[in-house]
């Protein structure tokens, strides 16, 4: 059930010595692991936490075998025998139910397309630096998912009037009694709306092992830690859930913009829920050398928590002034939403490239990074140093 | 006592004789594996050796039972105050299964490889 952590391999990108700095983004090539490109670095493998380079931002729909792979615990499943596998329906409902995956698949599907991203994207970026996964930009994708609405599966089962939130538990586990397994919740509300998915398909293929084969909770808009992976067990409460990775886990600041200071920690934290606007330069890539006089083809993506994404807009001077990029097709409001503009450099040196996103209900990127203990929510306008000669 | 368990040798020695029979036979006719099972392989990573510096022994018997030691090399120099908070985390709310007395040589040996003092 558990993967094995053995003693065959040396790592070749040990940073030794203690005078050995971090650079950020996984720094290893992610050999060897099933249904995904070694093309993914390897942060950590027991458990796996692989992120995608963001070179391969240039696919609107992530590769299945290049959607990054995060795990919190280190029994991750490797195995699901789908003779018995039930994905369980259970609490404050008046007809418990337990599902095969065809059975759940019989019901109706509904697709979107949607950007998981990881709480802690880009957490490497944080000043000052902060524990955690080291990812750099490259924990998100983008995907078309398939599968049926949680909504359906409640009112099959029928929720109860007394019904306050529900929990969502996967297959994995601690590989020790002790750590609370990985669950989470939603309200009643957010779990009842029309957007979230219990899905089987990622870009109309079984998911992938790692990405939580044979079925995902998607929540768009929101940040992958509630898209639980190899769902089991939907159970609904007459209570809030006061679990783990709920209560002590993935908090941000209730203020406004999620922001603190180490000196200034927040005392009032809620659960990190909704994903913030943001873009990414996908090219050029840092430090490009350019040719003064030629066209550089500046291109990115954006996205937000749901609302779509209304203009993007790039300063090739450090910021000092920005202009209007043309945005590609509209994929969904969930979706990542790729921009172009045009460059050509006069001026031989150093220049900066920066681009800033605001959403269809007018949020924006913020000109100055926040900062939290946790390293979540990076927005701060994207900067992409080159050199012109 | 002796007998039973020289008998159950015997028996678990003809069992895997069995077994070997039974896995000859089949050989030739061997089933394909049921599409209802998904199962892949994980690959087999080894342990990263970690800088030497005090406390590493008593680190690595600590925090490998749950998680590799990559965590640690994945990690930026964090303050001292960091660090021992992190491997409070780890002791209370996870529920790492190490004495409160060793948390002091693991959090000297995390600002030693990863730490600033602070």
């Amino acid at each position: 059930m558990y993967a094995a952590a053995g003693a065959a391999l040396t790592l070749r990108c040990d940073r030794g010595g203690p005078s050995a700095t971090d650079a950020g983004a996984g720094d290893g090539a992610a050999t060897g692991w099933p249904e995904k490109s070694p093309a993914l670095l390897l942060h950590t493998g027991r458990p796996p936490n692989l992120e995608m380079p963001l070179a391969y931002l240039k696919h609107d729909l992530t590769p299945n075998d290049l959607m990054f792979v995060r795990w919190h615990l280190a029994g991750v499943p490797h195995s699901v025998d789908l003779r018995t596998f039930r994905l369980a329906i259970a609490g404050h409902v008046e007809r418990a139910a337990a599902l095969s995956l065809d059975e759940v698949r019989a019901l109706e599907p509904t697709s979107l397309v949607a950007v998981n991203q990881c709480s802690g994207n880009s957490r490497a970026l944080s000043a000052p630096r902060v524990p955690g996964v080291q990812w750099g930009s490259g924990a998100l994708g983008n995907a078309k998912w398939t599968g049926v609405r949680l909504k359906t599966l409640l009112d099959r089962a029928g929720v109860r009037a007394e019904a306050r939130c529900v929990t969502f538990r996967g297959l994995d586990g601690p590989p020790i009694e002790g750590p609370a397994p990985f669950v989470k919740s939603l309200d009643l509300d957010r779990a009842r709306s029309d957007d979230v998915l219990v899905a089987w398909a990622m870009n109309d293929q079984p998911l992938p092992m790692l990405n939580g084969f044979p079925l995902r909770l998607v929540v768009p808009g929101w940040y992958s830690t509630y898209w639980v992976k190899a769902l089991r067990e939907i159970t609904v409460l007459d209570a809030p859930f006061d679990g783990f990775w709920m209560t002590k886990a993935y908090r941000i600041p209730s203020a406004p913009g999620a922001d603190e200071s180490p000196d200034h920690l927040a005392t009032s934290t809620v659960p990190i829920s909704r994903m913030n606007v943001r873009s990414l330069i996908v090219s050029p890539t840092p430090d490009a050398k350019l040719a003064r006089g030629g066209p550089c083809a500046l291109e990115g993506i954006a996205f937000d928590g749901g609302d779509g994404i209304a203009r993007v807009e790039v300063s090739v001077d450090g910021g000092a002034s920005w202009r209007d990029a043309t945005l590609d097709a509209d994929l969904g409001r969930y979706s990542l939403r790729r921009w172009r503009a045009s460059w050509t450099p006069t001026e031989a040196g150093p220049a900066t490239l920066m681009a800033r996103a605001t959403s269809r209900s007018g949020e924006a990127q913020r000109a100055t990074p926040i900062w939290n203990r946790g390293g979540y929510m990076r927005n701060v306008y994207e900067r992409c140093p080159v050199v012109v000669s | 006592m002796r007998a039973a368990f020289a008998l159950r040798l015997v028996a678990a020695g003809s069992l895997a004789g069995l077994l070997l029979l039974a896995t000859a036979c089949s050989r030739e006719v061997a089933p394909a594996p049921d599409p209802r099972i998904h199962a892949v392989t994980m690959p087999d990573l080894a342990e990263p050796e970690l800088p030497d510096a005090p406390g590493r022994a008593v680190l690595v018997g600590a925090c490998s039972t749950c998680h590799t030691l990559r965590y640690v090399l994945d990690q930026p120099p964090l303050p001292r105050r960091t660090w021992a908070a992190e491997v409070d985390k780890m002791r209370k709310v996870y529920h790492a299964p190490f004495p409160e007395e060793m948390s002091a040589p693991i959090v000297d040996y995390l600002v030693a490889v990863r730490g600033t003092e602070g």
